[in-house]
């Protein structure tokens, strides 16, 4: 495979073979040599062969090894001559993150830290196919996949001021849920408010360095602020709604004279029935995850309030952003000099919009979208802010978090006699978690450096550093 | 011979599963899910579960088949305790899957395995037996 080196922070795949377009890797040379151990670049280079694709098969510094589309990537396809495919959005569609601020201090909040951890540790849901206190019917369940967050707000766990800070207000247009199947449906009846699993976790932070004062200020963070990292997705609502249609797409794409140079990139023509019946089910699924979002970040502010003796007045939470970094989204985009409508897919990559895009909260209008960045659980996130670079280069999409660096397996092998729990103990950092390999899984070294990561987006100019977040305390499933 | 074999695969978990014909890969396949999930997967069965599945092509059927087991641990709370293949075709494969109750405190997690995907699937003969590959999502 041939690279060109554009500059330090971006890499050329020329086109090749069956691509339609090249390939665009956002990367420094370390994290191109880590892209290089695995399967990533070839699974850019297989996205760039999809019909209706548009600029550049792309890659943002997190990138890793997935399933069809490498973690990390973003393709835009003509919305009348291309084609949507799920693995472009994966199968926790609107995996996202939600950022919370406090008006705590991290000195106040370390002697009651452990009580607080507990405390969440048992409110929020974790874990295994876990159910949640919320039971949905199968008449209410429809009214979440249509309203997403706005739902949550309805039933007094959340506020209008909530929806105004989540992308797309927490509802994506043109969800339909009588497309979804039977089980998808059952998945979700009682897993609304769920954490989830694996890398999946609610995050107590705080802000250990400000890059940006006036972003930050617009955003509502200061210096030794005590903040909450929410990252969740769809549940198994979200992966049922993938199978099925991975399925669907399959039979479609071999109809459609569609050749997939892998199975997990099946697709079909976004104007098509089985496109569009995707493309009604996986907004469904993401407002499911918001609604999801919503429910657990409400539960948590009452959690931080029980732990800590707080009223809402004094713990001041509210909500930074909540962005999704599993999703296809129909947008507007210069194209070659012309306004052209899209569909993005972006699979584990972050919107990022800068200042004065239409889609923005009146709030940060002047000052861009904020981007968030979660990193592993013993180093930093990161807060960023959407620059005007995401949208000349990568249809307004910027990296999701640290990106893996070692399988699971190698993991586990490097924390073999070790105890993660302790060392990040050791650090400071209090751990609640329900997997046994959980921690040796996500241990810090598993994944990139996302310093690393965002120096790269940073300096790419396709989102801003803003706040560096370190952790104080993690709960996982 | 073992019944699988993990594989290097940076975000997920990928497995090479291993039988004398098609039908054991399919059987084995099942019974090591249940160990890679499961830290102490009971041994006991309390109930037989007729499964029936059809999709268009043995890889595929893998995949349908493997989300059926995992199903039924994240929905049903059930754990494949034996598996008894009653029929496999290229586009159908039944079985009988006897299962017992999953009680995270007594049985325990080793980490979350959410589905099998199609990424890198493949199920073909191998050194005088068969043998598959899938890669899940955690």
């Amino acid at each position: 495979m041939k690279f060109n080196r554009l500059d330090d922070c971006r890499v050329e795949i020329p086109a090749f073979g069956g691509m339609r377009v090249p390939g665009l890797v956002f990367a420094d040379q370390r994290l191109l040599e880590e892209a290089s151990r695995d399967e990533s670049l070839r699974q850019v280079v297989n996205v760039a062969h999809l019909p209706g694709i548009l600029g550049r098969s792309m890659a943002m510094p997190d990138m890793h090894w997935g399933y069809g589309f490498p973690i990390g990537g973003v393709a835009a396809f003509d919305l009348d001559e291309g084609v949507i495919s799920p693995g472009g959005v994966g199968y926790d569609i609107n995996c996202g993150v939600r950022l919370m601020r406090t008006g705590l201090e991290a000195d106040d909040l370390r002697p009651r830290l452990r009580d607080l951890v507990e405390r969440l540790y048992q409110d929020i849901p974790t874990g295994v196919g876990r159910a949640g206190p919320l039971k949905l019917t199968r008449s209410e369940i429809k009214k979440v996949l249509i309203q997403g967050a706005g739902w949550a707000v309805r039933q007094g766990l959340g506020t209008e001021a909530d929806l105004e800070h989540t992308e797309d207000r927490g509802a994506m247009p043109g969800a339909d849920p009588d497309v979804l199947s039977d089980r998808a449906v059952e998945r979700g009846l009682q897993q609304l408010g769920t954490l989830g699993s694996g890398n999946h976790f609610l995050e107590i932070g705080v802000v250990d360095e400000i890059f940006d004062p006036a972003a930050a200020e617009v955003f509502g963070l200061f210096q030794g602020q005590v903040t909450v990292m929410i990252h969740s997705g769809s549940r198994g609502l979200g992966y049922q709604v993938c199978d099925d249609f991975l399925q669907v797409m399959g039979r479609a794409a071999a109809k459609q004279g569609i050749e997939l140079p892998d199975r997990q990139l099946a697709c079909a023509y976004a104007g098509s029935e089985p496109g569009r019946r995707y493309f009604a089910a996986m907004a469904s699924a993401a407002n499911y995850a918001w609604a999801n979002r919503q429910v657990i970040m409400h539960w948590a502010g009452e959690s931080f309030e029980k732990a800590l003796g707080l009223s809402p007045r004094d713990l001041k939470m509210a909500l930074v952003y909540d962005v999704a970094h599993n999703i296809a989204k129909k947008e507007t985009h210069r194209v070659e000099g012309e306004e052209r409508r899209v569909c993005v897919h972006r699979k584990g990559a972050t919107r990022a919009l800068p200042a004065g895009h239409p889609a923005l909260p009146s709030a940060y209008a002047g000052v861009g979208q904020p981007v968030l960045i979660p990193g592993d659980m013993g180093r930093a996130s990161y807060v960023l802010v959407g620059a005007p670079g995401a949208m000349a280069e990568s249809f307004g999409s910027c990296c999701h978090g640290a990106g893996r660096l070692l399988s699971r397996t190698a993991a586990k092998k490097a924390a073999r006699g070790r105890s993660i729990g302790r060392e990040l103990e050791d650090q400071g950092i209090v751990v609640r978690y329900t997997g046994r390999n959980t921690l040796a899984e996500e241990m810090p070294e598993a994944y990139k450096n996302v310093s690393q990561v965002v120096e790269v987006v940073h300096r790419a100019g396709l989102a801003r550093k803003v706040a560096r977040l370190s952790p104080l305390g993690v709960i996982k499933g | 011979m073992p019944r699988y074999r993990l594989m290097e695969h940076t975000a997920d978990l990928g497995a090479w599963f291993y039988g004398r014909d098609p039908e054991a890969v399919f059987v084995n396949a099942g019974l090591a899910l249940m160990t890679l999930m499961i830290e102490r997967p009971p041994r006991r069965g309390e109930a037989v579960t007729a499964v029936a599945l059809e999709a268009s092509d043995p890889e595929d059927l893998l995949v349908r088949w493997l989300n059926e087991l995992l199903y039924l641990v994240q929905v049903k709370r059930r754990v494949a305790v034996s598996i008894r293949a009653t029929g496999l075709t290229r586009t159908r494969f039944e079985a009988d899957v006897e299962t017992a109750g999953f009680d995270l405190a007594r049985h325990g997690i080793r980490g979350e395995i959410k589905a099998a995907t199609y990424h890198a699937l493949e199920l073909r003969p191998w050194r005088g037996r068969w043998r598959a590959r899938v890669v899940f999502d955690l």
